[in-house]
């Protein structure tokens, strides 16, 4: 079996194993948020979908065209899907439904910066080494990290800004 | 439209949105949204809300005009 093989099967289970867990997280999830929440989440699902839906209908014209000149499909198929999911937390963070009822919004905060320190890391080695294109293209390997950190630091900005606002108005 | 009567019900019995949201299982922002008129609430949750203020429907969410 070759490198390759190995590796697509190790994603794929890798995937599966994530929806599997994540299906029945949201499943004990779902009492979590109130009525209004779930609604507002339910619209968030809504637009991160449609999000990834037109961002992959513009990957496929910039394929059939022959236009991927500066990054390589591969890492424009995974910018497309994690800005949908920034998308998705922005909005839900935005009209107070990203933190559960018996959540604690500096929980996320705490998790947020410790994704984007790590991601951090793996981007800041392509940078100083200069790996950062391959051919002149951002590859998914050398890519993926910035994008994280980059999305991961817009949803946490927002998600500071949202917490000073709740606090004020929480005060008044 | 805002919900002055629910707010008015709050403050009389010296509630704080949060007290209120946790009476009803809900987050302090629905109760903040209600009050504000930008979120129309359930049935239930209207009947929680009645039930936690000790008012009726009618007092809370029936609008005469």
């Amino acid at each position: 079996m070759s490198t390759g093989t190995v590796m697509a099967l190790g994603i794929m289970a890798g995937v599966m194993i994530a929806a599997w867990f994540l299906s029945r997280k949201a499943r004990k999830r779902d009492c979590e948020y109130d009525e209004m929440q779930l609604k507002i989440r339910a619209k968030g699902y809504q637009i991160g979908f449609h999000t990834a839906l037109c961002l992959i209908l513009v990957l496929i014209l910039l394929s059939e065209l022959d236009w991927f000149t500066f990054f390589t499909p591969g890492f424009a198929a995974f910018a497309a899907l994690i800005i949908s999911v920034t998308i998705f937390a922005v909005y839900c963070i935005l009209h107070d439904a990203f933190v559960g009822l018996r959540s604690n919004p500096r929980q996320y905060v705490i998790l947020f910066s410790i994704v984007i320190l790590a991601q951090a890391l793996g981007a800041l080695r392509y940078w100083t080494a200069g790996e950062l294109l391959e051919n002149g293209r951002l590859t998914f390997g050398s890519g993926a990290s910035t994008v994280m950190v980059v999305c991961f630091l817009a949803i946490l900005i927002t998600l500071i800004v949202k917490m000073r606002q709740d606090g004020k108005e929480a005060e008044e | 439209m805002k919900n002055l009567k629910l707010k008015a019900a709050r403050a009389a019995r010296d509630l704080s949105q949060e007290q209120l949201a946790l009476k009803c299982g809900v987050s302090r922002q629905t109760i903040n949204a209600i009050e504000k008129g930008d979120y129309n609430p359930t049935i239930n949750l209207c009947i929680a809300i009645c039930k936690a203020l000790d008012k009726t429907l009618d007092d809370l969410f029936w609008d005469e005009e």
